[in-house]
C-alpha cells in the first residue's frame, strides 16, 4: 500500500491537471472574496457583517463548496489517465491487491481535499484581506467552530471523491464519467427537492429527503459553518448521510474494480 | 527443470461466449515460448488471465510452482497488448515509477536498464514523443524492473520497423542467454517467432490445439523435393525402385512428383531418371517453416 500511495503521490504531482485544477480554484476562491468584501465595503450594513468573525469567515466557508466539483474533476482525470494510457496494468499486473489500488487513488484524492482545502482558507483570507484593506481584524482570530466545520467539509470531500472514482472506475473514459457526474449531481440536487414537494403536498407528510442528500448537507455546512454551534443533532445527521454515502460508493467502486477487466 | 508457469484447464467465459477454453500450458524455466494464433484466437485473454488483469472462469495458474499468484506475479514482466507508459513523462520518469513501485534494488538499476533497452541518451524527451520503436523498447524497459524472471509479451514487435524488429529480437535472446530470463511471448509474425522461440503453443478458437518444441517443429516440418517431370507416371515407378525408403506423391494437376524422407543427393534422382530418358524440368527443395505449418494445423481445425 505505502509503495502504490508513493507512486500514486508522485504521479499526481507531475500531471498538469493538478496544477491547472489549483490554479482554478485560487482564481474562484480570489474572485468570490474579493467581490463580496468590495460589495461590503460599499454597503455599511454588509461591512459591518463583515467586520464581525462569523462575516469574516462566511466567504472561507462558502468558498469551501467550490472544491467539491473540482475535486471530483481531478479524481475522475487522475484513474481515467491510468485507464487511457494503460498504466493501470503495470500496476494490476503486479500482484497488488485490487482493493489496495482503488483505496490509493482515494487516499490521494482525500489529501488533494486536504490541501485544497488549506489552498482555499489561504487564498479566500489572503485575497479578502487585501481587498478589504485594514478594515477587517476579526480575519486575524479564528472562528470557534473552524475545527468542526473543517473536519465535516473533510469528510463531505471524501464523499465526493468517493463518487467521482466510483463513476471514473465504472466508466474508464475520462470524457464520459464527467458528464455522468455533472449529470448525476445535478439530478441528485434537484429530484429530492422535488420528492420533498411531493410528501409534503401530495401526501401531507412532514418529511424532508433532501435534508439526507449528501448535497443539501454539504451545503449547509458550506452556509451555515458560520453558526458558532452547530446543533449536534444536524452533527449527528451529518455523519450518518455522509458515512452512507461513503461507504455505498466505496463498496460499488471496489467491487467494480475488483471483478471487471483491466 | 522447474516449471516457471502452469495453466490447468484455465477457461474464459463471457456470457455464453467462450474466449478461452480448458487451456493446459507449461513452460519451464529458460524457455522462449512462442503463443501462436488468429486474431481473436484467444491469446490475449490468456495472456490477461496469467497476468492477473482477467479472472479465469475455471481452471488454475500456477507460478513458479506456488497457487499463490500475488506472490509470484512480483516475479513477473509484462508488456500486454500495448506499451503502457505516463506519455508526458520521460523515459527515466517512467522507470522512475515502476522502479518505486518494485524494485527493491539501488536506484542504479533505471539507467542499468535504460542502458540495456538503448534508451539511456534520450534525455527528457517525452515518451509520447519517442518513435514506435522507443515505445516498444520503454515497455520492455519498464517489464524488466523489479528483475523478472519471467517476461510476459503480447505482441512485442507489432508495427515495428524491421531494424525495431531487429532490436527487440536480440534484447530479447539477450535476456534469455545472459539474464536466464524465461519469455512467453505472443505474435502474429511467425518468421520472425520462428527465430526467437525454442517452444511453441497454437491457439485456435479458445483452444490450445497443438504445443512442440523447436526440434519437434523441424521433424513435422522436415524438407522435401520437388521434382518436375515430362512423364510423371514412369518417373514414378523409376523412382520407386531407385529410392525405397522415400515416399513418393504427385501433386495433383501437375507433373511435380514430391519425394519425402529421401536423405541422398537430389542429383542422384536426377542422374537415374535422365538415365531412364525421363525429362526432368526442375528439381527444387521445400521447406515447410512455421507459417506453413500453423496454417496446415490452424487449415484443418478449421
Amino acid at each position: 500500500m505505502g509503495r502504490l500511495l508513493c507512486v500514486d503521490f508522485y504521479k499526481i504531482f507531475r500531471t498538469k491537471f493538478f496544477y491547472v485544477v489549483s490554479l482554478i480554484l485560487v482564481g474562484f476562491n480570489v474572485l468570490i472574496s474579493v467581490t463580496s468584501v468590495l460589495a461590503g465595503l460599499r454597503n455599511y450594513e454588509k461591512f459591518a457583517f463583515f467586520e464581525s468573525k462569523s462575516g469574516a469567515w462566511s466567504v472561507t466557508y462558502a468558498n469551501f463548496s467550490n472544491i467539491a466539483l473540482l475535486l471530483a474533476i481531478l479524481s475522475v482525470l487522475f484513474l481515467c489517465s491510468e485507464f487511457s494510457h494503460g498504466t493501470m496494468k503495470n500496476i494490476a499486473t503486479k500482484g497488488f491487491p485490487r482493493e489496495f489500488i482503488y483505496l490509493s487513488k482515494f487516499f490521494v484524492g482525500l489529501s488533494c481535499a486536504v490541501f485544497y482545502l488549506l489552498l482555499t482558507i489561504a487564498s479566500s483570507l489572503i485575497s479578502s484581506l487585501i481587498a478589504g484593506g485594514n478594515r477587517l481584524p476579526s480575519y486575524y482570530s479564528l472562528p470557534s467552530n473552524l475545527a468542526l466545520t473543517l473536519l465535516l467539509t473533510l469528510f463531505f470531500l471524501a464523499v465526493y471523491v468517493s463518487i467521482a472514482l466510483m463513476i471514473a472506475s465504472l466508466v474508464r473514459k475520462s470524457g464520459n464519467s464527467l458528464a455522468i457526474y455533472v449529470v448525476a449531481s445535478t439530478l441528485i440536487s434537484f429530484l429530492p427537492d422535488l420528492l420533498d414537494n411531493f410528501i409534503r403536498n401530495t401526501l401531507n407528510w412532514d418529511f424532508s429527503i433532501s435534508s439526507y442528500v449528501y448535497v443539501r448537507c454539504f451545503n449547509e455546512i458550506t452556509q451555515m459553518g458560520i453558526v458558532s454551534n452547530i446543533p449536534s443533532a444536524d452533527i449527528v445527521r451529518y455523519v450518518c448521510v455522509g458515512g452512507f454515502f461513503l461507504a455505498l460508493t466505496l463498496i460499488i467502486g471496489i467491487y467494480y474494480f475488483r471483478e471487471r477487466d483491466i | 527443470m522447474e516449471d516457471v508457469l502452469l495453466t490447468n484447464k484455465l477457461t474464459k467465459k463471457y456470457g455464453s461466449r467462450l474466449c478461452v477454453s480448458e487451456v493446459s500450458m507449461n513452460i519451464k524455466k529458460g524457455d522462449i515460448y512462442g503463443f501462436i494464433g488468429k486474431n481473436g484466437a484467444g491469446k490475449t485473454t490468456t495472456i490477461k488471465m496469467i497476468s492477473g488483469l482477467t479472472k479465469p472462469t475455471a481452471g488454475e495458474i500456477t507460478l513458479f510452482g506456488e497457487k499463490n499468484l500475488s506472490k509470484g506475479r512480483c516475479k513477473v514482466g509484462t508488456v500486454i497488448e500495448a506499451p503502457a507508459f505516463v506519455p508526458h513523462l520521460s523515459a527515466r520518469d517512467n522507470m522512475y515509477i515502476q522502479w518505486k513501485l518494485l524494485s527493491g534494488q539501488h536506484e542504479n538499476v533505471i539507467d542499468e536498464t535504460l542502458s540495456l533497452v538503448g534508451l539511456k541518451d534520450v534525455g527528457k524527451k517525452k515518451a509520447r514523443d519517442f518513435s514506435l520503436g522507443m515505445k516498444q523498447r520503454l515497455g520492455i524497459g519498464m517489464a524488466l524492473m523489479g528483475d523478472p524472471e519471467f517476461l510476459v509479451l503480447d505482441e512485442p514487435v507489432n508495427g515495428l520497423d524491421p531494424e525495431g524488429i531487429v532490436q527487440v529480437r536480440s534484447l530479447l535472446k539477450d535476456l534469455n542467454e545472459n539474464r536466464g530470463v524465461t519469455i512467453f511471448i505472443s505474435s502474429h509474425l511467425l518468421n520472425e517467432l520462428s527465430r526467437l522461440a525454442n517452444r511453441y503453443g497454437i491457439i485456435n478458437n479458445g483452444r490450445l490445439i497443438d504445443e512442440f518444441s523447436i526440434s519437434e517443429l523441424e521433424t513435422r516440418c522436415k524438407s522435401h523435393l520437388d521434382i518436375k517431370v515430362d512423364d510423371t507416371a514412369r518417373a514414378l515407378s523409376v523412382l520407386k525402385e531407385a529410392c525405397s525408403n522415400a515416399e513418393l506423391k504427385l501433386v495433383e494437376g501437375t507433373d511435380t512428383i514430391e519425394v519425402h524422407g529421401y536423405d541422398g543427393r537430389p542429383g542422384e534422382l536426377t542422374k537415374i531418371l535422365a538415365v531412364n530418358d525421363i525429362f526432368v524440368e526442375s528439381v527444387t527443395k521445400s521447406k515447410v517453416d512455421l507459417e506453413d505449418y500453423f496454417m496446415s494445423v490452424v487449415g484443418g481445425e478449421n
